[in-house]
């Protein structure tokens, strides 16, 4: 059972993440008075992408290396999670460190592919995400610290329940702190600084194409997914059933609406500009570091 | 061969290194290799003296020179061992890189380079040997001071390399007064007295001696690991100065002696003290100045433009993770819970593996520093880039070596600071210090990722080299890279046999008497060869794997290529799109002043701004005006 936790976990994800952009576009397209596609489209666009030519404009293997890896770190961190609470086959040789560098590699070979591209503009969106990366990994690190701190444990399974387990001021705080930076989390409006379709055409992944940005789109689906994920599971943990298919229907349900919310705040909202972002990440950090804090105390 | 007679021939081989460089000043197709064997030689004596005490039945070593009317306590004990063989091997690899490195050097420079490297090496050596803080202690610290002020002060045109090599002169020069005076404020100090007894005859101080002499000792080694601010105040200036190989010892060993000194005091000493010690101020202090450190040194790294000097402050960043955890330690030792005191054990393990790893890494990239400043001749990183293409080999290590110090997954900078930060914060639960400050650790290892992203993607990938270095770039000799693979191969090891390495510091403290912790955590970090575990009696609270880490994300990895080659893509070389202009020019590059603007805007208050690079081939064509208002 340990073992197919973490099978689960993969196709759960994988074959649930896509619909989730789906959704979010449909309901962007309502919003602006379009009728706009099904919501199976995702799907079609991943298909389709994989029967493309693969363009390499860098011409080293880091370019071509960066999609494979980001996209293999990405499942690596979700293989770790407590999809219903309950710790997996790896959950002996991982923790929340674990999870949240795998998280950051992901986004490292992003990065990487993109300055190995050579383009100028995918440049700029490197340099924009790692500047958001700096300034929000951080968050999600206090917030699994706070269930680490509460319960006295470094394990994932430990630290994702334990942020509920007494709902406190820092409990409160913690959720406001993760409310405010979830359109980042997900870059999407005002957040979407580093791809900014409209402005620095989608930045990193500018020069990706057929194949290789099939599987960097497909990452950026499961890296949201994670974060609609992470908010129900470690701050709404204590309404979940112990039944495994009622939790993870009622996850799934909620992940939903978790999405609806992004995109109605990412329809209406322009973007910020990155030194505007800086600012409110900082408010977060030090948001973020009260509500810790807070737990510390016990309050 | 007995130990002393080794510790004889060390010294030996090394002086006639030196000696050599004086008969053969004129003869540099001889000095470089009998330089690099006799020195090679020393470091190999060096390493058979470190195993033969670490290994099966080893013994510390104790014994007393006798100069003049002063008496030199000497003593290799488990620590010093581990630290000098961290030294050897830097040595070893820095000396075999230097000996196709020295070719470009003029002669005259080249045989000053084998005159003082001997007795750089030895003063190192010595400074992890001698167990004194008088006349013994004096020796090693002049030899290693003066030696390394000549190879900072040759290492670049006087102009430039003046003032830095003064100021850190300077200030080694006031920690050894710092640290030789410290000593006085103990109860009937004798000059020449072992460390030993200098923590005994401290524990019948008044405590204002007591506070005072540890803050002496705090403020000296503290130059010398370059603590906030002192760091600052020196570091980047001799580090980027310097040969490259000589600062990959700089970085390597020199601040790791620093770190070592602070084990000595903290660690040692304090035992002896006895009462007179205050774990709870000094764990405090540590851990206030290691987590300043961390943050502002590598946070000033990610302005910085010249990748040597990069390095340099991230080097200053890197051993405040070291101090972090030492302070961490002693809170938690204090502690009155029973987990955070076992768990006060791994906390230090973590700063020592953390010494050893940024040891090895370190001193690899300084030595791959090296490598760009041999091919491309420049120092400025928003000259280079896309040498992938052209230097394979040194991209490839140099993308290992970012990667570990960056302590992504299956590093081994991933290693301790895992070791280093889950043990802090279940240590430090109750305690708003320890776990604020290991939030602010965990916070700058995205800078440190900020930074080598930059410096990696800059020098290897993105686009420049083609246009802006005109002349044609090769890879670099092949001992230059041999010597770095060494490196890299240790640097591996260290990531993939955790447990091995925790076993082998387990030993060498083992192997140290008068240690202030209780025997090592034996009973709260386990785990076998490959993965690493955290145990509080049955329940498992943090566990790693570095080889399990990479085998999940090679074989996704392996299912990802598999899932997108699925429909045989063809496989195009398109160039890059270059906002609408034919070639890359100065309008539509990416440089590095660009990249990271805003976030190095916002930390403004950091200090650290980078000055503009001057190569030293442009040294020559700037007017002298010039060069003044640019270099002050």
């Amino acid at each position: 059972m340990k073992v197919v936790a973490v099978f689960i976990n993969l196709i759960y994800f994988l074959l649930l993440a896509p619909f989730l952009e789906g959704v979010m576009r449909k309901l962007t397209a309502w919003i602006q008075s379009r009728k706009g596609p099904p919501l199976y489209q995702p799907y079609l666009d991943l298909l389709k992408l994989l029967g493309k030519e693969n363009l390499n404009s860098g011409g080293n293997w880091a370019y071509s290396l960066a999609p494979v890896l980001s996209f293999s770190s990405m499942l690596a961190a979700i293989a770790l999670i407590p999809l219903t609470g309950q710790a997996n086959i790896l959950a002996h040789s991982s923790d929340l460190m674990t999870l949240i560098y795998f998280l950051t590699l992901s986004g490292f070979c992003l990065l990487v592919g993109a300055l190995a591209s050579g383009n100028p503009f995918a440049a700029v969106g490197a340099s924009r995400e790692m500047m958001t990366t700096v300034m929000l990994e951080p968050v999600l690190a206090m917030l699994l610290i706070l269930g680490t701190v509460r319960i006295s444990s470094f394990s994932l399974t430990a630290a994702v329940s334990g942020v509920a387990v007494s709902r406190g001021v820092s409990y409160f705080l913690m959720l406001v702190v993760y409310l405010l930076a979830l359109q980042a989390f997900v870059a999407r409006q005002p957040f979407d600084i580093a791809e900014a379709e409209v402005e620095i055409l989608e930045g990193p992944y500018m020069e990706y194409s057929g194949p290789n940005y099939a599987l960097l789109r497909y990452t950026l689906n499961l890296k949201r997914m994670f974060y609609a994920w992470l908010l129900i599971s470690s701050f709404l943990s204590f309404i979940l059933p112990a039944n495994f298919f009622l939790s993870l229907l009622l996850q799934t349900v909620l992940i939903i609406v978790v999405f609806v919310l992004i995109s109605l705040i990412g329809a209406t909202h322009p973007r910020f500009r990155i030194d505007q972002a800086l600012k409110y990440y900082a408010l977060l950090l030090i948001l973020a570091l009260i509500a810790v804090g807070c737990a510390v105390k016990g309050w | 061969m007995t130990t002393l007679s080794g510790f004889w021939l060390f010294w030996l081989s090394l002086l006639l290194a030196s000696f050599l460089a004086l008969i053969l000043k004129k003869k540099a197709n001889y000095l470089r290799p009998a330089g690099t064997f006799l020195l090679g030689l020393s470091c190999l004596i060096l390493i058979l003296i470190s195993l033969s005490i670490l290994g099966k039945g080893g013994l510390p070593f104790e014994f007393e020179v006798k100069v003049a009317a002063f008496h030199l306590p000497f003593l290799i004990d488990g620590l010093s061992a581990l630290f000098l063989l961290l030294l050897a091997i830097l040595t070893l690899a820095s000396v075999f890189f230097s000996l196709d490195f020295v070719k470009k050097y003029k002669a005259d420079e080249l045989w000053k380079f084998y005159l003082v490297l001997p007795l750089f090496i030895g003063g190192l050596a010595g400074l992890l040997t001698v167990d004194d803080l008088g006349p013994g202690f004096t020796l090693a610290w002049q030899l290693m001071v003066i030696s390394s002020y000549l190879l900072v002060r040759w290492g670049r045109p006087v102009k430039i390399s003046a003032r830095p090599a003064l100021v850190y002169l300077l200030f080694m020069e006031a920690a050894w007064l710092l640290i030789t005076g410290s000593a006085f404020l103990a109860k009937g100090y004798v000059f020449g007295d072992s460390l030993g007894t200098v923590g005994l005859k401290l524990a019948q101080s008044g405590p204002w001696q007591a506070i005072l002499f540890f803050s002496l000792l705090f403020l000296g080694f503290g130059i010398k690991t370059g603590v906030f601010p002192f760091g600052q105040w020196w570091i980047p200036e001799a580090y980027s100065t310097a040969w490259p190989q000589v600062s990959s010892l700089l970085a390597g060993i020199l601040e790791k002696t620093g770190v070592f000194g602070l084990i000595r005091i903290f660690f040692f000493v304090a035992k002896n003290a006895g009462a007179a010690f205050n774990p709870e101020l000094w764990g405090k202090v540590l851990v206030v100045a290691g987590v300043l450190t961390l943050f502002i040194g590598t946070v000033q790294a990610i302005k910085q433009s010249d990748y040597l000097r990069l390095l340099a402050y991230s080097s200053i960043g890197q051993v405040g993770y070291i101090i972090f955890a030492l302070g961490s330690s002693l809170l938690a030792w204090n502690s009155s819970s029973l987990l955070a005191k076992s768990l006060a054990s791994v906390i230090f393990i973590a700063a020592v593996y953390h010494s050893l790893n940024h040891g090895i890494f370190k001193g690899l990239l300084f030595l791959l520093g090296g490598n760009l400043l041999y091919a491309t001749g420049t120092r400025d990183l928003n000259r280079l880039g896309g040498l992938l293409a052209v230097m394979p080999v040194s991209g490839f290590l140099a993308a290992i070596a970012s990667y570990s110090i960056s302590g992504m997954p299956a590093s081994s900078g991933f290693v301790s600071k895992w070791l280093m930060i889950s043990s802090n914060f279940l240590a430090g639960r109750n305690s708003l210090l320890l776990t604020l400050s290991g939030i602010i650790a965990l916070f700058t290892a995205a800078f440190t990722l900020a930074c080598y992203v930059k410096f990696f993607g800059l020098a290897f990938t993105s686009a420049g080299a083609s246009w802006k270095l005109k002349k044609s770039i090769k890879e670099v000799p092949w001992k230059l890279l041999a010597s770095e693979i060494f490196l890299t191969i240790i640097c591996l090891s260290q990531a993939f046999l955790p447990m091995g390495y925790v076993k082998l510091i387990n030993r060498s403290l083992g192997l140290s008497s008068g240690f202030l912790l209780p025997e090592a955590g034996g009973d709260v970090l386990s785990g076998n060869m490959l993965n690493l575990k955290i145990y509080d009696g049955q329940s498992l609270l943090a566990a790693t794997s570095p080889l399990l880490m990479l085998f999940l994300i090679v074989l996704l990895a392996f299912l990802a290529y598999w899932f997108s080659r699925s429909a045989h893509p063809a496989e195009i070389k398109v160039p890059a799109w270059l906002s609408g202009y034919q070639d890359l020019n100065s309008n539509n590059v990416y440089a590095d002043r660009h990249v990271f603007s805003d976030l190095k805007k916002f930390f403004w208050w950091t200090g650290g701004s980078p000055k503009k690079v001057i190569d030293d081939n442009e040294l020559a064509v700037l007017p002298d005006s010039q060069q003044k208002g640019e270099i002050e």
